[in-house]
Parts: C-alpha cells; sequence; structure tokens
C-alpha cells in the first residue's frame, strides 16, 4: 500500500534590524550578557506600551512583495496569551486575523509551495536549567526580537522537499538582507505540520483516501537535518500505525534529537486557548504598500542569468546563490561590462580563498585578469592574494616588487627541464622504476632553477612527457 | 483648612508672598497628619529637595509654569524612584525605573511631586474600598466613600492635601471621585495625554487628567500634560477641525429619566440645565438608545483588557512573589491568588472567560459592533449639539461598606461609561451639595478632539454658580 505525506510549515525568522519589534534596544544579542539589551518596554514592566517597529514592518512587506503575496490594505496586531517566565508581558503580540502578507509562493527548481501568510511577531526570551540546580535562569535579550512567520500551506511531499524549501527560504531571506538566517543560532526555526494518506483503498489499514489525513505538528525543528529527520520518522511512524489499522491522534510533538524520535507533548484536548484579541495599544495599519516604500532588489532569477552570461560554472554558481556574501560581491563585479571576461575566473578565486574576500574587488579582477592572460602562474594567486591582504599594496605594485611578473612560456622550460633531468640521473632512474614521489622532486628543481615564476602544473606536464 | 486654587498659589509664589520650601513643607505637614488615607506613598525628602530649588528659580525669575506647586499623583502613574503600587499589594515593593510621560512634563513644568494617591487596586472600583492600602475617606463626610478609582486624588485635592493631582479614568474613575468630593475632573478625549507610564487597567479607554479645584486649573494641568507622544502609539498626531459653535447643548432624555437618579441630584441638575438655557444656550433633548447598553459594552471590553494587562503580574520579574512554592505552576497561582484583591480576580475571570474560544465572537466582538454605533451616534448627536450634559454620578457619596454588591458598585458608572467607550472628553464639576451636605457633580461631554471648547464652556458654567 502506497502511503503519501503531506506536509506544511510554519518558519520564524528573526528580522536583522537595528533594534527590537516594539522598543528601541539593541536587537543584536549576539554574545551579549543575559538582560543587558533590555529596557523597560521589552522587560514589559507595568505602564509601558509598544510602538511598532518600521523597519520590521518594511521587511515583511519586502518578503511577502518578492514571494509574490498580497500585501494587505489594513493590518492589525493580536495579542496571544499564555504564561511563561521568558515571556514578560504574559502574552506576545503577534497577528492573528489580518497579517502583513496573504499569500504569495516560494519556487524553486521543481518544487513550489504556496503561502498562507506572512505576519510579524515579537520572540519570547530564553530559559536556561543549570543541571543539578533548584532553580532555571531567565534571559530577556531575545525579548522583543522582530521575527517574520511564513506559514504554507500543506503542498510539501516529502522530508526532502521540506528541507528544499527551508534552504531556499534562508537563501532568499539572506538575499534580501532582511536575516542572517543561521539556524544554529535561531535565526530561523520550523514547525512542521505532517499528516499521511493513501492515494487508492488500501487494505485492512485506516488510512484515508484523497483527503489529507489526520495532522500532527512537530514543534521546534531547529536545524535543516532536524526537519529532515524528524519528517522521516513521523511519516514512518503514522504510517505503521495506519497500516495496522489504528488512527493517528491529532497532537503536538516534540523532536528527541538523541534519540531520533517524535515523542507526544499534548493532545488536542490540552490545546492551549491563546484567547487573541486586538492589540488595544497599537491602532490598525492602513495603505501598507503607499506608507512603507520598500523597493525590492533584482530578482535571483535576473541575477542567475546574468551569471549564466558571464559564463560563471554551473558547479560555482550553485554555491554563489547560497551565499549572500558571494552574491554581493558578485553584484559589485559584474555590472560593469568591461569585467565581463574575468567576473567567472573572480568569483572562483572568491570562492576557493575565502580570504580573497577582504581584498577590494578591483584587485582581485585584476588578478583573474592576469590569470586569464597567462601573465601569472595559477599557483602564484595565494601568494598574490596573501601578499595583498598583508600589504595593502595595489596588484600592480605587488607584481612588480614580488617578481610574480610574466609567467615563463612552455617553450621555454624545455632547456631547464632537460638540464634538471641530466643533474638527477638517480632520482630519475627511482621514477621509472616505479617510485612516483620522485617526480615531485624533480618538479621542486625546476621551480628553484626557475625561481618560481613557472606554473607547477605546466613543469609537471612537461616533465611527465619528458621521463 | 485653606484651599489654594493653582491659580493663585502661582500667584503668591511668584510674588514671593508665599514662599516655596514653606509652602512644599506645609502641604506635606497637612498629608502627614490628615486621617483620610488620601496617600500610599509620601515624598517627603525628594519633595523638600525640590521644594528648594523651586525657591532658587523663583528668586532668579527662572520659575516654569508650575515651579513650586505641589501636586499628587495617583498611584497608577509610574515616577521614577518613587515607588507606585497601583493600589495593589502585588506591586507593594515596585519602584519605576522611569517616568510616566505626564510625570516628566510635570516635572519639566516645575510642579512638586507630594506624593502618590490612595486609588481602587488596579483602577477598578468605584469607592477606593479596593484598594491594598485601605480605604480613603470623604473630606465631607469621613463615613462616606470618596469615590472611585482616583478616590485618594479627589480627597486629597478636596482636603487641601495638594492643590491638584492626576487621576485617570477608564468608566468614570477621575469624574466619580471628583463628583463626590466636590471638585473638578476632567478626562481628555481619549489620545489627548499620552497613557506611556500609566500601569493599563483597559488600555482603549484608560485616559489620564487632572482632577483639580476649578476649571481654569484644569486648563493649566491639560496644557502640560497634554500631545502627541511617541511612546503611545495611541496618542493623537492631529485633531479634528473643531466644530462651528451652535449654541445648542443636549441631554439625554436616558440618563434624567433614569431610576436610578436620586431626587437630589436630579434637582440640582434639572436647576443647573435651566441656568445654562438661561445663559443663551438652545437646550436640545438627544435621544441616544445605545447609552443605555454603556455599562453592558463596558464591562465585556474593559475585562477582557484588564485580564491581558494583569498577566505581567506573575511574580517572576518585579512586584511581590510567592518564590518559595516547587512549580511554576504554583508560583503563579500562589502569588496571582494571593496578592490580586478580589475585584481584580472577579474581572479577570470575568475577561478570561468573554475572551475564551467560543465566547469571543458571542461577546467581544458584538460588544466591538455596539461600541462603534455608540461612537456613531455620538458623532451624529455633536452635529445638533455643542455639548452634552447631565449628572456625573446617580447619588452623592455613599457610605464606606455599602456598596457589597458587585453589580450595585457598577451601577455608579452608568453616566460616566458613555464618554470612555465613545472616547470623548468629559469634566465633572460640583454645583452644590445635597440635603446631608454632600458634594454634587454635573458631567459636561464634548465632542471628540474638543478638550479645549469644552474646558471653556465649562469654565461657564463653573461662572454661572459663582455668580449666583
Amino acid at each position: 500500500m502506497k502511503l503519501i505525506p503531506t506536509i506544511g510549515l510554519e518558519v520564524h525568522v528573526q528580522l536583522n534590524t537595528k533594534s527590537k519589534m516594539f522598543c528601541s534596544c539593541d536587537n543584536n544579542a549576539q554574545d551579549k550578557k543575559p538582560n543587558t539589551t533590555v529596557c523597560p518596554i521589552c522587560l514589559g514592566m507595568p505602564g509601558t506600551l509598544p510602538t511598532p517597529n518600521k523597519g520590521a514592518i518594511k521587511y515583511a512587506i519586502m518578503l511577502g512583495k518578492y514571494l509574490g503575496g498580497e500585501i494587505a490594505q489594513r493590518t492589525k496586531f493580536d495579542r496571544k496569551h499564555y504564561f511563561y517566565p521568558d515571556l514578560p508581558k504574559g502574552y506576545q503580540i503577534s497577528q492573528y486575523d489580518e497579517p502583513v502578507v496573504k499569500g504569495g509562493r516560494v519556487s524553486v527548481g521543481d518544487l513550489s509551495v504556496s503561502l498562507e501568510r506572512i505576519h510579524l511577531e515579537e520572540d519570547a526570551g530564553k530559559l536556561t536549567h543549570p543541571k543539578g540546580k533548584g532553580y532555571s535562569l531567565v534571559d530577556l535579550n531575545r525579548a522583543g526580537t522582530p521575527l517574520v512567520e511564513i506559514v504554507t500551506k500543506p503542498e510539501i511531499t516529502s522530508p526532502a522537499q521540506a528541507k528544499e524549501f527551508l534552504q531556499y527560504l534562508r537563501l532568499i531571506v539572506r538575499y534580501l538582507g532582511i536575516s542572517n538566517g543561521d539556524m544554529e543560532k535561531g535565526h530561523l526555526r520550523c514547525d512542521a505540520n505532517v499528516s499521511v494518506r493513501a492515494l487508492q483503498k488500501p487494505q485492512s489499514s485506516s488510512a484515508p483516501v484523497g483527503e489529507l489525513g489526520t495532522p500532527v505538528e512537530i514543534k521546534n525543528l531547529n536545524s535543516f537535518l532536524m526537519v529532515e529527520r524528524a519528517l522521516n520518522y513521523e511519516i514512518k511512524r503514522q504510517s505503521v500505525l495506519l497500516q495496522n489499522g489504528e488512527k493517528v491522534t491529532k497532537e503536538t510533538r516534540g523532536w528527541d534529537d538523541d534519540k531520533g524520535v517524535t515523542f507526544s507533548q499534548r493532545t488536542k484536548e490540552f490545546a492551549p486557548d491563546y484567547r487573541y484579541f486586538p492589540e488595544p495599544d497599537i491602532p490598525c495599519l492602513y495603505n501598507l504598500e503607499k506608507s512603507f516604500k520598500v523597493t525590492l532588489p533584482e530578482s535571483m532569477e535576473a541575477k542567475l542569468n546574468r551569471a549564466r552570461k558571464c559564463n560563471v560554472a554551473q558547479n560555482d554558481l550553485e554555491v554563489i546563490f547560497r551565499d549572500d556574501e558571494l552574491l554581493k560581491l558578485f553584484d559589485k563585479i559584474s555590472l560593469e561590462k568591461n569585467n565581463k571576461a574575468c567576473v567567472a575566473k573572480a568569483m572562483n578565486i572568491f570562492i576557493n580563498i575565502p580570504a580573497a574576500r577582504a581584498l577590494k574587488p578591483g584587485f582581485v579582477l585584476d588578478l583573474a585578469r592576469s590569470l586569464i592572460s597567462g601573465k601569472i602562474g595559477a599557483h602564484n594567486t595565494k601568494p598574490i592574494i596573501n601578499e595583498g591582504l598583508s600589504t595593502h599594496s595595489s596588484f600592480a605594485k605587488i607584481i612588480e616588487d614580488g617578481g610574480y611578473g610574466v609567467a615563463i612560456e612552455e617553450e621555454n622550460l624545455d632547456a631547464t627541464i632537460r638540464s634538471v633531468i641530466e643533474k638527477n640521473a638517480k632520482v630519475v632512474a627511482d621514477y621509472r622504476a616505479g617510485k612516483k614521489e620522485a617526480l615531485q622532486y624533480l618538479l621542486g628543481q625546476v621551480m628553484r632553477e626557475t625561481k618560481g615564476k613557472a606554473d607547477p602544473r605546466v613543469i609537471h606536464n612537461l616533465l611527465q612527457k619528458a621521463l | 483648612m485653606a484651599r489654594y486654587t493653582l491659580v493663585q498659589l502661582k500667584e503668591e509664589l511668584s510674588s514671593g508672598k508665599i514662599n516655596a520650601r514653606e509652602l512644599i513643607g506645609e502641604y506635606i505637614k497637612r498629608a502627614k497628619q490628615s486621617n483620610l488615607n488620601a496617600y500610599i506613598t509620601l515624598n517627603e525628602e525628594e519633595a523638600l529637595k525640590e521644594a528648594k530649588r523651586a525657591e532658587q528659580l523663583i528668586k532668579t525669575g527662572k520659575a516654569h509654569p508650575l515651579t513650586g506647586i505641589p501636586m499628587g499623583i495617583k498611584d497608577a502613574i509610574s515616577t521614577r524612584g518613587l515607588r507606585t503600587t497601583a493600589g495593589s499589594k502585588i506591586l507593594e515593593n515596585y519602584i519605576p525605573p522611569f517616568d510616566a510621560t505626564v510625570v516628566e512634563k510635570l516635572r519639566n513644568g516645575g510642579a512638586v511631586i507630594v506624593g502618590k494617591n490612595n486609588m481602587d487596586e488596579f483602577a477598578m472600583g468605584s469607592s477606593t474600598e479596593t484598594s491594598g492600602y485601605g480605604p480613603t475617606l470623604n473630606p465631607y463626610n469621613k463615613e462616606c466613600v470618596p469615590g472611585g478609582s482616583s478616590g485618594g486624588s479627589a480627597a486629597a485635592v478636596a482636603a487641601g492635601l495638594c492643590v491638584a493631582s492626576l487621576g485617570s479614568d477608564t468608566g468614570g474613575s477621575i469624574r466619580q471621585p471628583a463628583s463626590f468630593c466636590g471638585v473638578v475632573g476632567f478626562k481628555p478625549t481619549y489620545g489627548r495625554v499620552s497613557r506611556y507610564g500609566l500601569i493599563a487597567m483597559a488600555s482603549s479607554l484608560d485616559q489620564i487628567g487632572p482632577i483639580t479645584n476649578n476649571v481654569a486649573d484644569s486648563k493649566i494641568i491639560f496644557k502640560t500634560i497634554a500631545g502627541y507622544d511617541k511612546k503611545d502609539a495611541t496618542s493623537l498626531k492631529s485633531l479634528p477641525p473643531a466644530g462651528k459653535a451652535k449654541k445648542r447643548v443636549g441631554i439625554i432624555r436616558e440618563h434624567l429619566a433614569s431610576n436610578a437618579l436620586a431626587p437630589s441630584v436630579k434637582k440640582a441638575v434639572k436647576n443647573k440645565i435651566a441656568e445654562i438655557e438661561k445663559a443663551g444656550f438652545e437646550i436640545v433633548e438627544l435621544n441616544i438608545p445605545l447609552v443605555e447598553q454603556s455599562l453592558a459594552i463596558y464591562y465585556i471590553i474593559m475585562p477582557v483588557e484588564v485580564a491581558s494587562n494583569l498577566a505581567r503580574f506573575d511574580g517572576i520579574k518585579y512586584g511581590v512573589s510567592a518564590k518559595e512554592e516547587r512549580t511554576l505552576k504554583q508560583l503563579y497561582t500562589k502569588t496571582r491568588s494571593q496578592f490580586l484583591g478580589n475585584e481584580a480576580q472577579r474581572r479577570i475571570i470575568l475577561g478570561s472567560f468573554v475572551s475564551s474560544a467560543g465566547y469571543f465572537d458571542t461577546y467581544y466582538k458584538k460588544a466591538i459592533v455596539a461600541q462603534n454605533n455608540l461612537r456613531q451616534s455620538f458623532k451624529n448627536a455633536f452635529d445638533k449639539v455643542d455639548f452634552i450634559v447631565g449628572p456625573t454620578t446617580p447619588t452623592t457619596a455613599f457610605k464606606l461598606g455599602e456598596k457589597l454588591d458587585p453589580m450595585e458598585m457598577y451601577l455608579n458608572d452608568i453616566f460616566t461609561v458613555p464618554a470612555n467607550i465613545a472616547g470623548l472628553p468629559a469634566i465633572s464639576l460640583p454645583i452644590g451639595n445635597d440635603e446631608g451636605g454632600l458634594p454634587i457633580g454635573f458631567q459636561v461631554i464634548g465632542a471628540f478632539g474638543e478638550d479645549e471648547k469644552l474646558l471653556d464652556f465649562a469654565q461657564l458654567v463653573e461662572d454661572i454658580q459663582i455668580n449666583k
């Protein structure tokens, strides 16, 4: 019997605005001491009031527009109530029935997932439970950090797709510059709804046919791998239940990453009543598109076309489009027409030698140009970059002073190679007897004779030929 | 005991007839000697220091409009470094690290804070009897309540324990105690005065305003504290253009015909209306049947917000905590059961019920629809009239412990609640006393945002009174 899963995701993305969602506190609590990036407002002190962060609203609109969602004519905030020590006000300011964005779609390759909504809310603080101590500690640095919650329709049909969706979504939020998107640091957190159903009438199984099965929510999946593993486990668990004629219970489950299992947290009858009601401290916002003028950057697709026109290799493309730093470098160098011929090479340098990203793009472009024309041997790439980083000199000056100059042409190497072979008869004999390492020694000798101006790969080939 | 008005004191201070240091010393002495229990916390040390500074400023001609003026502040309004309890035991040890915007403005204006006025717990009550710090007594008759929730403020002004005080009004909490204590209480248009720093009861209805000896004083305080505040997203950036004067004053038939209205109050109010007519205003009877639903609307919207606003008092971050408890749930339950009073707990339960799944649409959403309709009714009414007048309260001050049934207590707000629901400015001013010598209050409601126009008219009504 074939059972197919249906998955919907709720993804929380921390926005990298300067200040928090409802106060002017520093939004970057990375490596800060507990309870230092806080103020009376995000501590929920009596009498304080929230004022919405325009930057965060802008970011949500930007994401919504980029994903083709409908930007609300009118949006409002709501209070979601529950008691927990990391929630200072006893309620979270979120959005219930009038989100900033309705609809939208994330498309990557063959995968296309439509979105239910994107809304804004504030993050809670963090609790730690020191082992063996009779207390827990509350850190409210994160309390009030702006989040967008992206809710998909149940259109994902495999854990691999879920992972792909998330990876692509992370790429987009990084591309738009609205989040650092670091899952390990909790910038991206995910809840998954998963159900299983049959396509045809199964025998002795309680699996529903056609319509969606009973959904189970898995909370707090904090890495791509966790999402994939938890979903795989849960789909299997539900499938076994159904194949045995049992029923799936509608419930919320947690993921135990050590044991690799999901476990029941609460069933439907214990589902909390959050008593949502409109936040009376923040008036409704109207005409979002007009009041918040948001300009979208060039789409990733357009950028991809530009990269292809510059002959960036497919392998490199995949790396570049998963790294916002590389994307920014690509933008810097690819918009200049004259650079077109050496963009691909320069990007290749940025990918393979990450230290080069700290250099002026022009430096790397010059380097790429010289490599392509053969002015410089590939083996000198790294030394030149290192020198550029340590001396801050111009590319031209480094080439001149460092004697990296023009590379020795192939035909001019023959004489040197012949002389090295003659001088090292024993090593040559070893090589011919099968001692492959011997070639490295000979190569080194040639390099010494040519004072490093020849390309070692070329020497390697010539030596092989000569022997 | 001598009751100065703010205007009088300003003159005496600047002419040098009174010395700021002696003046503040005198008010502190009065407040300490008083047995009305109008203050929860006195600000003696700080106030005397401020007075010294005030004296210096006046001497050197650098005085601000309120320099050296002794003021009370309702204990729901945050004062930096000065304990702020909101009348609740749960905040018995809470000292705010910041000033409410209104306090900042008063301090900048030179006012000296004598102390924090007693109030019903979290402003929930109409008698100051729900205060965790004991009830305030009515200066006119110590067996009677001063009204509430700003009872401490009204009693302190009436008894000359401060020249003016700030109150807060969610369903009548400035106007009703002003009426009971024979002083002026003004609730501005919702959004005219920043709520930043006011410990919230029902955020969409709360508004801070002055309690003073006369309308002129209210004008001065209002001018000082009003204005847009970027810390309060609900504060008004701009005002609607003022309506043309129509020389017409409305009365609400449903209010004057109310069975709850005491004969002495009815008589005084009718006389006052006749005087207003004599002064050249046409009296128009308005038909606003929805006002009779005001309390029903109020007792749905208000508790929902109360339940939400009071959720932060959980014993974790500040205030009193039952931290000896073993589990989180026990800590929450014990802290909130032990340190929140009965009325607060009653409204939390009511609000939680009304906003729970399944009941939210039935109650809350309907109440919001009714609220919008009532707003519209008032808007239509103000197309016809400049002001709406009537009694502030059905009766004069009642005895302590007389109203034990919450429902009976809630009825006290029957005439004051509509202005909160519609966000309108409203003022209560004294118009005489009943047979027992207790003050009677007269309420004037203005159109949205027309606070200044309302205050001018209130002054006119006050003058009729004085000239009589």
